[in-house]
């Protein structure tokens, strides 16, 4: 038979369970939960220490050069050469300890028949599949280059527009 | 049996409904209140970031005064107040390329901190705390703050290029490649002069310098500020050296050296070798009124290592200059920092007496001294501080790393 008895019993009961609700709510608000979101900020101090090192390779050191060190380094695909300039620049700091941020570098090109080929130049160590990479790329204006004669090389008067990828991450 | 005993009444359960979303809703607010005391520990990666980008990227605000527009790097330290934000860069279209007198400037004691630079650089209502170094290649280090803490605190690395200055070596070599020095007139067109007085005037031309093109084809016009010789903001040095070097011995040797077919033997040895006078004037011809050097905030003068201020005991003119280089080292902005100051020419003259020993193996043997060729432009024209490599070394970019922490 159904009748109103207990109906504040009911009443408690819900009352109780809505305070217990937002309690638990007041609790799990006022905490911090460091996310995977967070590490954007990494990321952005990692790409634009990558870009102001390609971009201070990319510069003429002074009014009388006709080619920067990357242009000249990406004309002859001198991979050793990018190597030892970009790691310095890359990971040089105040203190008395360089960085040790790793990388790995393509450059890409756009072939006559409108093809995009992508070359390999240099690396400071292989990628193991599970690091956390960003990349930075730069344009590099140069003339012919060596990096696929065949195509580039070819009409070494007609300036030629080379993308520079670096792969960056750290250890 | 039915009875309602335990019921309660209808308005009750409204009111207490109404009750309890009401405490609810404001037991959430509650997170918000405590948000605002712990924001500071969250965004130091951020204020870093800003502040780096102030200082790479950002040339800075000018100064406004009654007379125009000054950059902040040359306003004194009683008018810092001025100055709205510090940024390092020569310009907006040259990030991450650096102002070296700016860099100077940041780093002097002309900047207290932290106000200053939390006012001008950091911004922001909460305290920082913050240290900012700039390492240059060759080991040149700038910093300014407290040492970095083991704790939390934000960080970011910018790479950059700083500036450097122009300068220029007269030697020699400059003497015979442009002459820069007087000719008998007459008909042998010989070193067979005898003047004691010569002027040798130098020109900084400064619409050349900042209207004209620095290289042949010239270099991208969003750039040049990178590689542009501005009198305003950079140093000028000029360096005169092999003062009292014999001049070129391929032109016919005057007939008062000896009579001799080389100055090897005998030699006529020098008398005296002085520099009398140096003026600035901003017309060739001086009918724009000189500014003759009495020691007044003409502070470029070097002989040897001495400055020659005019004023002190044996740092006035005229100044034996035998075996001794001359520097002309003329401050950012000497010619005028206004960003206006940007046409027309600044003439240096320095003047010169010289003399020959003729006493021994002149010919025809004569008593007491001779006048002798000497530096001079009188016939070559002004030497110009310009941008031909011959001349003047180029300004150069050396790299640098800046580092900002935040905490």
């Amino acid at each position: 038979m159904v009748n109103s008895d207990g109906q504040l019993f009911t009443i408690e009961a819900i009352a109780a369970a809505l305070i217990m609700l937002a309690t638990a709510y007041l609790v799990v608000n006022s905490t911090s939960v460091y996310t995977a979101g967070d590490a954007h900020i990494n990321d952005m101090q990692l790409e634009v220490i990558g870009t102001d090192a390609l971009k201070m390779m990319n510069s003429f050191p002074d009014s009388s050069n006709n080619k920067t060190l990357l242009a000249n380094l990406t004309r002859y695909n001198d991979g050793d050469g990018f190597g030892i300039n970009f790691s310095r620049v890359l990971n040089s700091r105040t203190g008395a300890q360089p960085d040790t941020i790793q990388w790995m570098a393509n450059v890409s090109f756009v072939r006559p028949d409108g093809s995009v080929n992508s070359t390999y130049l240099n690396m400071s160590r292989p990628l193991s599949g599970g690091e956390h990479a960003v990349k930075v790329s730069q344009w590099v204006i140069m003339e012919g280059s060596q990096l696929d004669p065949s195509v580039l090389g070819v009409e070494k008067t007609r300036l030629r527009a080379v993308l520079v990828e670096v792969l960056l991450w750290r250890d | 049996m039915e009875n309602s005993s335990g019921n309660l009444s209808i308005d009750f359960l409204v009111g207490f409904t109404i009750f309890m979303i009401a405490f609810i809703w404001v037991a959430t607010m509650i997170p918000g209140l405590l948000i605002g005391l712990s924001a500071h520990g969250i965004d130091y990666d951020s204020v870093a970031y800003r502040s780096a980008v102030i200082l790479a990227e950002d040339p800075g605000t000018a100064v406004k005064t009654s007379s125009g527009v000054t950059p902040w790097e040359q306003e004194d330290a009683s008018g810092k107040d001025k100055i709205d934000r510090l940024g390092l860069a020569i310009s907006k279209d040259t990030p991450n390329i650096l102002n070296r007198k700016k860099v100077e400037k940041f780093f002097s004691t002309d900047f207290v901190y932290p106000e200053d630079y939390r006012e001008k650089v950091i911004f922001g209502d909460y305290p920082y705390r913050f240290n900012i170094t700039l390492l240059e290649e060759g080991g040149v280090l700038n910093h300014t703050g407290d040492p970095i803490p083991e704790g939390n605190y934000g960080f970011i690395r910018r790479e950059v290029m700083i500036k450097g200055n122009s300068n220029a070596t007269i030697d020699l070599t400059d003497y015979k490649l442009y002459k820069t020095y007087n000719r008998n007139t007459g008909p042998t067109s010989n070193l067979d002069i005898n003047a004691t007085s010569h002027d040798f005037v130098i020109q900084i031309n400064r619409t050349q310098l900042l209207h004209g093109n620095i290289t042949d084809p010239p270099v991208n016009p969003s750039t040049i500020a990178a590689y542009q010789i501005d009198p305003r903001q950079d140093w000028i040095i000029i360096n005169i050296t092999d003062t009292d070097k014999r001049l070129p011995t391929d032109a016919p040797l005057p007939v008062w050296v000896s009579n001799a077919t080389s100055l090897a033997t005998p030699d006529v040895p020098i008398k005296s070798l002085k520099l009398t006078k140096v003026m600035l004037s901003r017309s060739l011809d001086d009918s724009m009124t000189p500014d003759i050097m009495t020691g007044y905030d003409m502070d470029f003068l070097y002989v040897g290592d001495v400055l020659i201020d005019g004023v002190s005991l044996g740092k006035t003119l005229p100044q034996d200059i035998a075996g001794k280089d001359i520097f002309l080292k003329f401050k950012p902005g000497f010619f005028g920092a206004d960003v206006n100051d940007n046409f027309g020419s600044i003439y240096i003259t320095l003047t010169f007496f010289t003399e020959a020993d003729c006493t021994l193996n002149c010919f025809p043997n004569t008593a007491g001294s001779h006048g002798m060729p000497y530096l001079n432009t009188s016939e070559s024209g002004p030497w110009i501080y310009n941008y031909n490599v011959t001349n003047v070394t180029q300004p150069q970019l050396t790299k640098g790393v800046l580092e900002v922490a935040v905490w």
